[in-house]
């Protein structure tokens, strides 16, 4: 369905790993190139040893380094950024989403299309 | 007034020695004149004469000063130069005589009648003062026995001018009988020159009505020293007593409303700051008496009071509201705390402000003060119940945040799961049993979470019901502990208890989850291989179970809030869960009467243990 060269790299960063586990095989299947982080200081780590992702997909509740803690190095680190979609289950996603000065949220639980519709916005028809 | 002559001679004549001086000088004068005017007036010598006469007798002359001036001038006639006829020097002196004599006649008739005018007039004005000021006017003949009174006398002691007998008699019988023999005493005692006579005695009129008068008199006497005459003056100071009265009562009234007042009062003079007034409750307060708080202390050295802000700092004696009110007129009104001697403190409401005079200055300053200490008291305890109330509906809204996103997060995963699978079936791919048990795992964890939830919601709302049964409490702590054993083959659970059973009445089920959660606990926070003890103790009221690990260990603030709701011990990362555990072991523990904790400190590992009571012991029938 796509050529491999034009694919384009995700990073998700999510602790619940049933979670990452769905997404990554749903992207993957979508055509994306899916790293994935277990928490921020992973996230981290893995944007210092490869070239910056297409998009992040941003858990906020994580042990190690969550969210707002990831946001916050990763502005700090990165002048080239790449857009954030927080990924929240929090009543208030969307100011925790403005909080971590993030592009886009996804309010826990979404579908598959929000997800979808949120990429598409961000890089366009896969 | 007609009865009393006590006006001044109005002109009295002045003494001879003076008149006939007078008539030297006057006759010195003319004969002056007479002597160097002589030619040109070229008059006879006599013509002046009788001039003479009339001019001194009417200017301040008098009888002597006629009589001296007529013989002088006469001589003169007799002697004047180229004179010499005696004649006319005699009918000179007879006229001269009888001039005088005429004209003192005429003089005298014209002050006599000037006189009487100024009498009426002054004793009307006398007559006048003397009612304005309710004085009366008496008289006493004493060797006559006859008494003068006038209108005003006669009004006070209720008489007429035709019941008057004129004699003393009058006035003794005018007085009240309880107050006769002190006033005749008086009188008595003034006649015979031992006092004044000044008496403040009551009188009892014919018609029955009773007056004070004040007596004032003074005693003529002869040159014997007999008395001879007395006059004097009453007055009437029945309204004035009854001021004095009312004042007095009116004094009595405020001073017992201030002593007798709830509050506080003390009053300060100024500009010495003397303490003037402090009544009983301001002692109370201040927990002292009289003697040690009031005696010689002014504002500036207060020192025996210790009044503090509410913030305990002392208040320097120059800044209480009573010294400032005073020094400067500043009103006030704050909370104090009173240290009494004891230590005891009271928290008094004050009031204070400065008391002026008519003019604006400062006369003195006084404080009320009331005693709020209990409702003080219970403001604070309403406030410390708000706090509180405050912060358990705080840790709530927290709880309910965090409840929110634990059930979201099983819910997430198994709806991305569902979704996916749905795909791959869409697109012919085989079923994974791999992620159909994902998502059963999170189905269950979303069960528990909503399990727990019911559970806490129960116990908080005190609407738990246990269901009692006869149990053996080490056969369910034995059966639990193996359930775990296989569960985690790699841990070494033991259990230490006596042989034999523990029967007790309790409800399985929910012993047997408060047992299952501290195992799980113990578990879930001591590295993985280390061993799990259980212990089963007997003692003589109550059986102890616990669980000993080998974890991380709980400082004493996470030990606190351990077993409340909505409060998570730890942040640890394998927390998942609302972490309600412990909050339903001590509700279902608290529920048999027993009790729950902890023993552990950083570093040493945890000991978590019920006690339940041995009353709940289950005795089988005839064993
Ligand atoms: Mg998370």
């Amino acid at each position: 369905m796509n050529n491999p060269k034009t694919k384009k790299n995700l990073l998700v960063i999510e602790d619940e790993a049933d979670i990452l586990f769905s997404l990554k095989s749903y992207l993957e299947s979508e055509g994306y190139e899916v790293a994935t982080a277990e928490n921020g200081k992973e996230g981290l780590t893995f944007l210092d040893e490869h070239p910056m992702p297409a998009l992040i997909l941003l858990d906020m509740k994580m042990p190690v380094m969550n969210g707002w803690e990831f946001s916050e190095a990763y502005r700090r680190k990165f002048s080239l950024r790449a857009p954030v979609i927080v990924m929240t289950a929090a009543a208030d996603a969307e100011a925790r989403a403005r909080e971590a000065q993030a592009n886009g949220w996804l309010g826990k639980p979404f579908s598959l299309d929000e997800i979808n519709s949120q990429l598409q916005k961000f890089l366009g028809a896969q | 007034m007609d009865h009393l002559n006590l006006i001044p001679q109005l002109a009295r004549a002045r003494h001879p020695v003076s008149q006939i001086l007078w008539g030297v000088v006057v006759s010195g004068i003319i004969i002056a004149i007479e002597s160097v005017f002589w030619r040109w007036l070229a008059v006879s010598p006599y013509v002046p004469m009788p001039l003479g006469i009339i001019i001194t007798s009417f200017f301040g002359g008098g009888l002597w000063a006629g009589f001296t001036a007529t013989f002088i001038l006469s001589f003169y006639g007799l002697i004047f130069p180229g004179s010499g006829h005696w004649f006319p020097s005699l009918i000179f002196f007879i006229t001269g005589v009888l001039g005088t004599l005429l004209v003192d006649l005429a003089q005298n008739k014209i002050r006599e009648l000037a006189g009487k005018e100024i009498r009426a007039e002054e004793a009307e004005r006398l007559k006048f003062a003397a009612a304005a000021a309710n004085i009366g006017i008496w008289e006493w003949d004493i060797p006559k026995d006859t008494l003068t009174w006038d209108d005003q006398m006669l009004t006070f002691y209720g008489l007429d001018r035709a019941s008057f007998t004129g004699h003393v008699d009058s006035w003794r019988k005018g007085i009240h009988p309880e107050d006769s023999a002190y006033s005749n005493q008086i009188l008595e005692e003034a006649l015979y020159g031992k006092t004044k006579f000044e008496l403040e005695f009551r009188v009892l009129n014919p018609s029955g009505q009773i007056k004070v008068l004040k007596a004032n008199g003074y005693v003529m006497r002869d040159e014997k020293g007999s008395p001879i005459k007395m006059f004097g003056l009453n007055r009437d100071i029945t309204g004035e007593k009854e001021n004095l009265k009312k004042m007095e009562e009116l004094k009595a009234y405020f001073e017992a409303a201030l002593v007798q007042s709830p509050a506080g009062v003390v009053i300060g003079d100024a500009p010495t700051g003397l303490l003037r007034f402090v009544n009983p409750a301001a002692l109370n307060i201040a927990g002292g008496d009289e003697e040690t708080l009031v005696k010689g202390v002014d504002i500036n050295r207060y020192a025996r009071w210790r009044i503090t802000d509410m913030d305990g700092v002392p208040i320097a004696n120059e800044d209480l509201p009573l010294a400032q009110a005073i020094r400067s007129g500043e009103t006030s009104s704050t909370n104090l705390i009173f240290i009494r001697p004891t230590g005891e403190k009271r928290v008094a409401y004050s009031q204070t402000a400065p008391v002026r005079r008519s003019d604006g200055s400062i006369i003195s300053g006084v404080t009320v003060f009331v005693d709020i200490t209990e409702q003080h008291k219970l403001m604070e305890e309403l406030s410390s119940a708000r706090e509180v109330a405050e912060s358990a509906m705080r840790a709530k809204a927290t709880f309910l945040d965090i409840a929110a996103h634990e059930l979201r997060t099983p819910v997430t995963a198994a709806s991305l799961l569902t979704q996916l699978t749905q795909r791959q079936l869409e697109k012919g791919e085989a079923l994974d049993k791999n992620i159909i048990q994902r998502i059963r795992v999170q189905l269950d964890r979303l069960s528990r979470l909503v399990v727990d939830l019911l559970e806490v919601s129960k116990l908080d709302r005190g609407v738990l019901e246990l269901r009692y049964e006869p149990t053996d409490l080490r056969t369910l702590v034995s059966d639990c502990s193996s359930t775990f054993q296989i569960q985690f083959p790699d841990r070494q659970i033991t259990l230490h208890s006596s042989n034999g059973s523990i029967e007790l009445m309790l409800d399985p089920i929910r012993i047997y989850e408060v047992v299952s959660n501290l195992i799980d606990n113990a578990i879930k926070y001591s590295p993985e291989g280390s061993p799990i003890e259980l212990v089963l103790e007997t003692g003589p009221e109550s059986v102890r179970f616990l669980v000993r690990d080998h974890g991380p260990g709980l400082t004493e603030e996470g030990q606190r809030k351990l077993f409340s709701a909505f409060e998570r011990g730890t942040t640890h990362e394998k927390t998942s869960g609302l972490g309600l555990g412990l909050f339903i072991c001590r509700g279902i523990i608290a529920l048999h009467d027993g009790t729950i904790g902890v023993h552990s400190a950083p570093g040493k590992g945890s000991t978590f243990y019920f006690d339940l009571p041995k009353k709940k012991e289950f005795k089988k029938t005839g064993s």
